[in-house]
């Protein structure tokens, strides 16, 4: 019995549709951090010159993958996310990542990471094993693990801390990443300086944070 | 094997070698930005010298994938942005190359604007979003050039569907004018609400004492007028003041 060309159509159509329920069709969506409502116990907030600053430090797995859809620590990315009022009345602070320092356990210091190369290495494999099978559907999958590589890079961008001068009565906020070096990073035990300069003196004020891994026991 | 099949094979083989063999492409897109349309607002009474050095003038994001690398050449565009913000926002603007060239020029502020990081983020299907972020830090610097006034990061994004091969191009005209469409006003009202540029062309409004005049006076009434008549003038002005204060005070120093 010959089979119906519709019949043909629809089976040929099943392996796209399924492609599009196990992969979804569209963006990666991240969430926007909602800032302080959401900081844990690892938070610390300290005080110079009328310049406040919140630290907390992005540790917990879950909470990386919720707004980072990855887990950046494991890859040697470690995430800070940093709050700055300026109570001082009178004067302006300049605060610039690039002054900011991490000292970890071992002495060595690392400046903020520029642009985080994530990759697309998952993505293109995935495209390339693909095509080779000849699947579109292999392919389609490929090209959205591609996608989602883009946006969780754009993420990273959006999110980051601007620098800015922060003047009197206004307040900042943003995320601020180090490259780790090694593959298992450490950092319970390492120092965040925070540095700002203030734009009438030019003297550099400096609060340091000790930072806690709340994985490890404590 | 058959010979049919042994064919097939080989035109197989030859077109699997045949894209092996061909080189990876380099496009280069183009970036077609008219300036932004800026609501009317008060121009701050500044002489601001804007830097627009090679980095930025020449900035491109470069982005690969599958063997094939996409070059975006931002700075055209980037050069028109910073001309129109600055222009919009200060009362007079002169361009420079560098900071070097800017420093010490009769102005009253030296902008100088840095294309940090660019991003795109595009999903699978022709109608799902396209997204460019683009960073861009202004630095204000005193006439010197040696202190920094303010600065300012901020991140322009442009929307838009990415579109299939027919409206791709102009889904991506549209997508970059609405990312520097972002950029400038985010950028202006940046500039606007800075109380330390405002600052800056307060201190220009205010009318400073002429080199040939001494002001009424200290408003701690110290008569103590040389010294910062002095820290405000040119050297020889300076001097040419201090003598004549020197003089005037000896005629009327009680004996």
């Amino acid at each position: 019995m010959k089979t119906p060309p519709f019949t043909i159509f629809l089976r040929k159509l099943a392996p796209v549709a399924l492609a599009f329920l196990f992969t979804g069709c569209g963006t990666l969506k991240i969430p926007q951090y909602a800032g302080n409502q959401e900081a844990l116990a690892t938070a610390q907030t300290l005080q110079a010159e009328d310049l406040r600053v919140t630290v907390d430090p992005f540790l917990e797995k879950a909470r990386v993958r919720e707004y980072f859809k990855q887990a950046p620590l494991e890859g040697g990315v470690v995430i800070f996310h940093l709050q700055a009022r300026n109570d001082n009345p009178l004067h302006s602070f300049h605060v610039q990542k690039q002054n900011f320092r991490l000292v970890l356990p071992q002495g060595n210091e690392l400046g903020a990471a520029g642009r985080i190369d994530t990759g697309t290495a998952a993505g293109e494999a995935s495209v390339l094993v693909g095509a080779s099978l000849g699947s579109v559907v292999g392919m389609f999958a490929g090209a959205k693990v591609l996608s989602d590589e883009m946006f969780v890079r754009k993420n990273l961008v959006d999110k980051e801390m601007p620098d800015q001068t922060l003047s009197p009565g206004r307040s900042m906020e943003g995320f601020v990443y180090y490259e780790l070096p090694g593959k298992k990073p450490v950092v319970d035990g390492a120092t965040l300086i925070f540095v700002a300069e203030n734009a009438a003196t030019h003297q550099k004020v400096e609060i340091r944070f000790p930072i806690r891994d709340p994985n490890l026991p404590k | 094997m058959n010979m049919k099949t042994l064919k097939k094979l080989i035109q197989l083989l030859s077109l699997g070698g045949l894209l092996v063999a061909l080189p990876a492409c380099t496009h280069l897109e183009k970036v077609n930005v008219k300036p932004t349309p800026l609501a009317a607002g008060t121009k701050l009474p500044a002489r601001a010298a804007l830097v627009l050095d090679d980095a930025f003038t020449k900035h491109q994001f470069e982005t690969k994938a599958m063997g094939d690398k996409w070059i975006f050449p931002f700075g055209p565009a980037l050069e028109e942005y910073a001309k129109n913000v600055s222009a919009h926002c200060f009362a007079k603007v002169t361009t420079y190359p560098s900071p070097g060239a800017a420093a010490g020029q009769d102005v009253d502020i030296i902008l100088h604007p840095k294309a940090l990081k660019t991003e795109q983020a595009m999903g699978v299907m022709a109608w799902s979003d396209r997204k460019f972020v683009l960073q861009v830090e202004w630095v204000a610097r005193d006439r010197a050039n040696k202190n920094t006034v303010w600065l300012q990061g901020i991140t322009g994004e442009g929307v838009n569907q990415a579109g299939n091969m027919f409206t791709g191009k102009r889904n991506q005209d549209i997508l970059f004018q609405r990312l520097f469409d972002d950029l400038s006003r985010k950028t202006v009202e940046a500039i606007q609400n800075s109380p330390e540029l405002r600052s800056v062309a307060t201190a220009r409004e205010t009318p400073q004492p002429a080199a040939n005049h001494r002001p009424a006076g200290q408003s701690d009434d110290s008569g103590n007028l040389s010294a910062i008549l002095a820290a405000d003038r040119t050297f020889p002005a300076a001097v040419a003041e201090l003598g004549r204060d020197r003089s005037t005070r000896q005629q009327h120093e009680p004996p």
